[in-house]
């Protein structure tokens, strides 16, 4: 399979306050810390970590919405950072993102109608009635009325559902290849909420998407992803093919999500597990994940382990993995 | 005698697009040392149910029901009165997040204000006492000198569980106590109030959108659509056995880690809106299994077994389909 995206050694800093007035000892806060990845045409990626993980910078930085502070993205062999005006543009197009929030990622004062157009006229793809046609097209592929009626709705007057379908349907509305959706269910409902990833999974067989998919949901991520890719602190530390990292996890990390999602059914046992001490405090230089491990090696606090191949397509940084 | 019962209990909101009907006629009781679990999607009134037992229903009124703590009825007690009940013998955990905390008072003083409203103690003891409650739910009792910005999430939560067990309550009300938690620190969350439960023998209301957690933390569960009950029974009972359509929905819609399915089955349609609830039984939209006769007629209470009640014309005849 050919990748459609190949991250190598993404790094995204931000400064931490403090460091004096010449800003030259000022300590630097890594989002996302020497990420590489790749991402096949097809693939359902799932990206998976708790909050600060760094899931949301890494997506942002795939579409190119914030620069990088070093590491490259490459999507079909060109590097997005080098890319000029124009030529962003064009790959724009074929890169799209749902948001998280169906309440405020659509202008509440503007139609249905003008929130899907959008798109369509910033890359000025024919008449009105073009527009019209394919804006009606996109409706029914979300399975949404194309009513006049409907289309003349503000987003205020629909359920949470239907505003999800509806930013689903304007990151479609260009027919992009590879969208990236940034948490797309988490403020819904769990009978919606089941319905969106359906409608999601549908919509990648009609019109082959390869999606990436940020979720706090390990749950989720297992029934609808291929591929998994587990962040914390910034860092990778297991991706592999979904049934291997969830059948067989390698990272203690890993280990320690799987075991805090309560089971869907009674289970007496679950309560008499250890979830886990809560320190986010850093370990600066060994393995960040150090202060929480159940059980880590002297080595764990100097060496900072990097991603390595366990099974074939299965990696993990963790000596102990 | 019940610790606590709620007998038909209707409330509604006024709001300029109507009158919204949040509660329709809801019994529930809750005995000592239970925890029972409310569960539902949003606008099912479950928030509702919690603040009308406290009585902080706003914009809106209880027109009917009864609701008993040992008896003695709450609902007719004048303000005053009910103030002594309210977080001394009912109290709240709410969602932290949520603005739960006041942002300009130290964790110390918070807990304090609230056990000298309704306790005669010297202000050192009380401040002992809110340390001796952080020690119980597992945070550093010398957090008390600190503001609320200073704490991580899952220690406000576990601050506001502090503030709600101050004045050694009878009944607790979590309402979604663990939602914009991480899972991780959900899970400790969850293991902390079911052991303190148990240790307390506190009697606990359960609210939460999240099934799977109410498996966990709940002796029995409620399920509720459309400000009504569906169905309740205990919480083995009713994941091995539910009757009603909308119970076997909402537990199919859960993504479980056990085996991967190929589709999550998801529920056609919206939640209803409550300034016009369908008609019969509240369900009848969404409902795949629908016959005329739900549409036109409310279904009444039966018993499958025990306390396992559902609320569906169809629940036995589906149940000897299986």
């Amino acid at each position: 399979m050919d990748a459609i995206y190949r991250i190598t050694d993404l790094t995204k800093s931000y400064p931490l306050p403090g460091g004096g007035l010449l800003k030259k000892n000022r300590k630097v806060f890594r989002a996302v810390d020497k990420v590489s990845l790749e991402i096949n045409s097809g693939d359902t990626f799932g990206i998976v970590g708790e909050s600060g993980s760094g899931k949301t910078t890494l997506a942002r930085l795939l579409l190119r919405l914030i620069e990088p502070t070093d590491g490259n993205v490459y999507y079909k062999g060109r590097d997005v950072f080098r890319l000029n005006r124009s030529e962003l543009k064009k790959t724009r197009k074929e890169i799209q993102m749902i948001f998280q929030d169906p309440y405020s990622s659509l202008d509440p004062r503007k139609s249905i109608f003008n929130i899907i157009a959008e798109p369509l006229k910033v890359h000025k793809t024919g008449s009105l009635s073009d527009i019209h046609t394919r804006i009606v097209e996109t409706l029914e592929l979300v399975d949404l009325p194309t009513s006049d009626d409907f289309l003349s709705k503000t987003p205020g007057e629909i359920s949470g559902g239907q505003r999800q379908r509806i930013g689903i349907a304007r990151a479609l509305v260009l027919k992009p290849e590879f969208v990236v959706a940034d948490e797309p269910v988490s403020m819904l409902d769990a009978s919606i909420k089941a319905g969106i990833i359906e409608l999601m999974t549908q919509l990648k067989k009609k019109i082959n998407l390869t999606y990436v998919f940020i979720t706090h949901e390990l749950a989720l991520a297992y029934h609808f992803c291929n591929r998994i890719a587990v962040m914390y602190l910034g860092e990778v530390v297991e991706t592999g093919n979904i049934d291997d990292v969830i059948q067989s996890p390698a990272h203690p990390y890993t280990r320690l999500l799987l075991d805090s999602i309560p089971p869907t059914e009674p289970d007496p046992d679950w309560l008499d597990k250890r979830f886990g001490k809560s320190d986010f405090s850093r370990n600066a230089e060994g393995c960040k994940f150090f202060v929480r491990c159940p059980n880590p090696k002297d080595s764990c606090l100097h060496f900072r382990p990097s991603l390595s191949e366990i099974k074939r397509g299965h990696m993990v940084a963790c000596q102990l993995g | 005698m019940s610790l606590l019962s709620i007998e038909n209990l209707k409330t509604h909101y006024y709001t300029d697009s109507g009158v919204v009907k949040a509660l329709g006629g809801v019994d529930l009781i809750l005995e000592k040392g239970e925890s029972v679990g409310i569960a539902g999607e949003s606008g099912c009134g479950k928030s509702t149910l919690a603040l009308s037992l406290i009585r902080l229903i706003k914009n809106g009124e209880i027109i009917h029901g009864k609701i008993r703590l040992e008896g003695q009825s709450l609902l007719e007690l004048p303000e005053k009165e009910f103030n002594r009940i309210r977080w001394n013998r009912i109290s709240m955990i709410s969602q932290a997040a949520m603005g739960g905390l006041n942002p300009v008072f130290t964790i110390g003083t918070q807990i304090v204000e609230g056990i000298l409203q309704h306790r005669k103690m010297k202000k050192r003891a009380a401040m002992a006492l809110a340390r001796e409650l952080l020690r119980k739910v597992e945070i550093d009792p010398d957090m008390v000198k600190n503001y609320p910005h200073q704490l991580s999430g899952g220690m406000k939560q576990r601050a506001m569980i502090a503030m709600a067990l101050a004045l050694e309550p009878d009944v607790v009300i979590a309402d979604e106590p663990t939602t914009a938690l991480d899972v991780v620190i959900q899970a400790q969350i969850i293991k902390m109030l079911r052991k303190l439960q148990k240790e307390m023998n506190l009697s606990v209301l359960f609210i939460s959108h999240d099934l799977s957690i109410l498996a966990q933390a709940c002796d029995r569960i409620m399920i509720m659509y459309g400000g009504k009950c569906m169905e309740s029974g205990d919480t083995a009972t009713l994941f091995k056995n539910p009757q009603h359509p909308y119970t076997r929905a909402l537990i199919n819609a859960f993504p479980d880690l056990k085996s991967r399915r190929d589709k999550l089955t998801g529920l056609p349609g919206n939640t209803p809106d409550m300034t016009n609830p369908p008609t019969g039984c509240c369900f009848h939209p969404r409902c795949a299994l629908v016959k005329d006769r739900c549409i036109s007629e409310q279904p009444v209470r039966q018993e499958i077994n025990g306390d396992h009640v559902v609320y569906c014309h169809f629940a036995k005849p589906l149940s000897e389909e299986n």
